[in-house]
């Protein structure tokens, strides 16, 4: 027995020390890594973040606003930081990140930010942990039972090594174009709209919504909460919801869930919930003309 | 509660500890208080089930052992097999048969007064079912005594490493074990360990992962090429033996630190040359259980007409064993192809035979791997109807795959972990197959490739292993 009990010992210390390691050498290269995917989270944590236009969401707002557009015509420097599946518990510590700093002069929104409860992808955040005190509070208040798998190394970077080395990257200022030659979508989906999601709004998922609304517009951001043009039904619940909060904070909501340009033209959607690169420019326009009727430019 | 959970890392260690601080006499009183613990952990009202079916094949089982007729102790052994398999029944096929009625009423536009109900299938009910069923025959074909402690009856039944996906353990192995006190043995330690560190591997780096490609793929049949969905028809086999193999070994690994020997449930079956060899490396404790208390019985009942009888008692078999996977037409056609296939290597087994003599193929290579492969596509088409749900999807994915070819979709990160694992597995069984004793790691007489070996592993499962389940399943956008 005692001689077993060793032998786990020094299994227990090899293991903790090769994670370290590696986690080490793993750490460095990550956040230099070039990745599309893990681009946008690096930056928006960087705390060099000085953007006038900032973009926040997941992939449907990701592939459908295109930076360098926006700043070619209106002078203001923009960045999408909206990232696939992301939801709001990544977009919050982002922001405050962001406004140590900087206080930019609009934020976009993504509304599905409302609607998407997706914890699963707070494992974005676990590499700041360490670093960033609004990461660490937020995982520790969400996910408390996370604290202890933190100490190991592969548990923060796992599922990460391919991609901190892969230098493929079709990103350009965070936005990622879905091209047209790829559509994914069935004629028939234009007909009737999807059943559409209708997850259930968590009072944590809502707290945080109105927490990053408020946040930013009590800083003197101008915040646009933006309604995708999805071929899908949507929840009500969560518009009303959505609404409720948009109208306490002094935001502005720009919807385009029934925009009939967008929803009679399968051209310029990949799939039933995203634009591709020819719905991005034209997405990116439509939103320029409200900013400009605002006066924001 | 389930093996990959925090939970039961934390729950097991605690139940070694309390187990071996109980006194060797009332160790089984520990295991049965534990098992329920965690079999409870999953929904409470389960508990009820696995009580009454204790306690129906507890009164039966001695009921039979007391009757001195056999007419009698036949009567206590259908009671208790219809007891235990009611709840099966209901659980397993109510909502089907329900939402199949209301379907076809509709149909003709006529309403059904009930309302339609739906309710959780309790977790592991097949498998202690079928325990259930397999005691109360044995005790009836006098193989074993019935046991007068309820308490190791509830035990057996609701024992939690198998509890929830088996392997369906015998009442004559594991009843002795656990009446033959439980001893602390530090020798049972570290191949129990292995055993569990290999079944996470296989869950978690393997299974877990290419289980992201194939729902991806499956999840959206009809927006992708034919060479994407054969590419994700090929490795829904092996996601499935990573998965049911892994979760296997774990349940083995847990209870040989117990102190207890389970039986192995897979054996390398991708390495079958043939279906009939393939289904005595599949899910071995169901397939065992299924030949002996059915086919066996069915083939001795019709003996009568030779080689039919045999094709006849394989085809109700296997389709029994589909409908019990599930109450879905494509676990039917399952049954009926895996049924098909072992009937015509029946039929066709001796001219094989004489054609391997004829030709001197026994050790040949490429006839090996002909059949190898060949064993395999046969087995990945049938798992096609477990896999795509509906009929409709199955022949979907049979037309996209031989009239649609196209681009194959491929995600970078999630193929190389993929392959990473899959690779490392299928070597594993390579050189276990046909070199056991060569090229040791976990079992190697040198300290510095056993230890780096586990290293390797565990690091493997904690680096690249889905650990928070569904991380990149939103990779193909």
């Amino acid at each position: 027995m005692k001689s077993f009990i060793i032998k786990v010992l020094v299994f227990v210390g090899l293991f903790y020390a090769a994670d370290f390691i590696a986690g080490m050498v793993l750490g460095h290269f990550y956040i230099k890594s070039k990745n599309i995917n893990l681009l946008n989270t690096n930056y928006g944590f960087s705390g060099n973040v000085k953007d006038d236009i900032l973009i926040f969401g997941a992939s449907e707002l990701s592939h459908a606003l295109i930076p360098h557009r926006i700043t070619d015509k209106t002078g203001m420097s923009t960045y999408n930081l909206a990232c696939d599946a992301c939801s709001i518990y990544y977009q919050y510590p982002m922001l405050e990140t962001i406004l140590e700093a900087h206080v930019p002069k609009v934020i976009v929104l993504s509304s599905n930010q409302m609607n998407e409860e997706s914890l699963g992808y707070v494992t974005k955040l676990y590499p700041f942990y360490d670093t960033n005190k609004h990461v660490k509070d937020l995982v520790d208040v969400l996910l408390p039972k996370e604290y202890f798998k933190l100490a190991l190394n592969g548990y923060v970077y796992n599922s990460k090594l391919i991609r901190v080395f892969d230098r493929s990257n079709d990103n350009r200022n965070g936005y990622v174009p879905l091209h047209p030659e790829e559509i994914r979508i069935d004629p028939s989906d234009f007909e009737v709209l999807g059943v559409g999601k209708n997850n259930p709004i968590t009072a944590d998922t809502e707290n945080y919504f109105r927490k990053f609304v408020q946040k930013a517009t009590a800083k003197g951001v101008k915040v646009y909460v933006w309604v995708p043009p999805i071929l899908q039904k949507m929840n009500g619940d969560y518009r009303a919801k959505m609404t409720a909060v948009v109208e306490t904070t002094g935001a502005k909501i720009i919807d385009f869930s029934k925009d009939q340009y967008f929803l009679s033209r399968s051209a310029l959607f990949f799939d039933q919930s995203h634009l591709n690169d020819d719905g991005a420019k034209v997405m990116t326009d439509r939103v320029m003309q409200i900013l400009k009727e605002d006066g924001v430019y | 509660m389930v093996f990959t959970s925090l939970n039961f890392l934390l729950f097991f260690p605690a139940v070694i500890l309390l187990f071996y601080a109980t006194p060797i006499k009332f160790r089984w009183l520990t295991l049965l208080v534990a098992s329920y613990f965690f079999y409870l952990n999953i929904e409470p009202v389960f508990g009820l089930l696995t009580a009454l079916i204790t306690v129906s094949t507890y009164s039966c089982t001695r009921l039979i052992d007391k009757a001195e007729e056999d007419s009698k102790k036949r009567v206590f052994m259908y009671i208790n097999i219809a007891i235990v398999l009611l709840p099966l029944f209901f659980f397993k096929y109510f909502i089907p048969i329900n939402e199949g009625i209301f379907d076809m009423l509709e149909m003709y536009d006529m309403r059904w007064g009930l309302p339609k109900i739906s309710f959780l299938l309790p977790v592991g009910i097949s498998y202690y079912t079928f325990m259930a069923i397999g005691y109360t025959v044995d005790v009836y074909n006098e193989e074993m005594e019935a046991e007068k402690n309820i308490g190791i009856v509830a035990l057996f039944i609701a024992f939690f490493p198998l509890v929830l996906s088996g392997p369906i353990e015998r009442a004559t192995n594991m009843i002795p074990q656990f009446k033959s006190g439980m001893k602390l043995d530090p020798a049972n330690f570290s191949p129990g360990l292995k055993l569990m560190l290999w079944g996470y591997f296989m869950k978690l780096v393997v299974a877990d992962r290419t289980a992201i490609y194939v729902d991806a793929v499956y999840n959206n049949v009809a927006l992708h090429s034919g060479d994407s969905i054969l590419l994700a028809s090929t490795l829904y086999p092996i996601q499935v033996y990573a998965d049911l193999g892994g979760y296997s070994l774990i349940a083995i690994g847990v209870s040989r630190i117990l102190g207890l020997e389970v039986m192995h449930n897979f054996n390398r079956p991708f390495f079958a040359t043939s279906m009939a060899v393939f289904w005595r490396r599949w899910h071995i404790s169901l397939i065992k259980w299924l030949t002996d208390y059915l086919y066996t019985p069915l083939a001795f009942s019709f003996r009568k007409y030779g080689i039919w009888g045999i094709v006849l008692a394989l085809m109700i078999t296997f389709i029994l064993s589909g409908i019990w996977h599930g109450a879905t037409l494509g676990f039917l056609v399952w049954g009926i192809l895996q049924g098909i296939f072992l009937s015509v290597e029946a039929l066709a087994n001796k001219r094989r035979s004489k054609l391997v003599k004829r030709f001197n193929l026994k050790n040949n290579f490429i006839y090996t791997v002909f059949s190898i492969g060949f064993t395999f596509v046969l087995f990945a088409i049938s798992e096609v109807f477990i896999r795509a749900v509906t009929i409709d999807d199955s022949l979907l994915v049979f037309k996209k795959i031989l009239f649609e070819p196209g681009p194959i979709f491929l995600d970078k990160t999630t193929w190389a972990y993929s392959f990473i694992g899959i690779t490392i597995l299928l070597l594993r069984d390579f050189r276990e197959e046909y070199f056991p004793e060569k090229k040791q790691f976990f079992n190697s007489e040198n300290i510095i490739v056993r230890f780096g070996s586990y290293l390797f592993i565990a690091l493997t499962i904690l680096w690249i292993g889905v650990l928070n389940g569904g991380q990149f399943i939103y990779f193909q956008f």
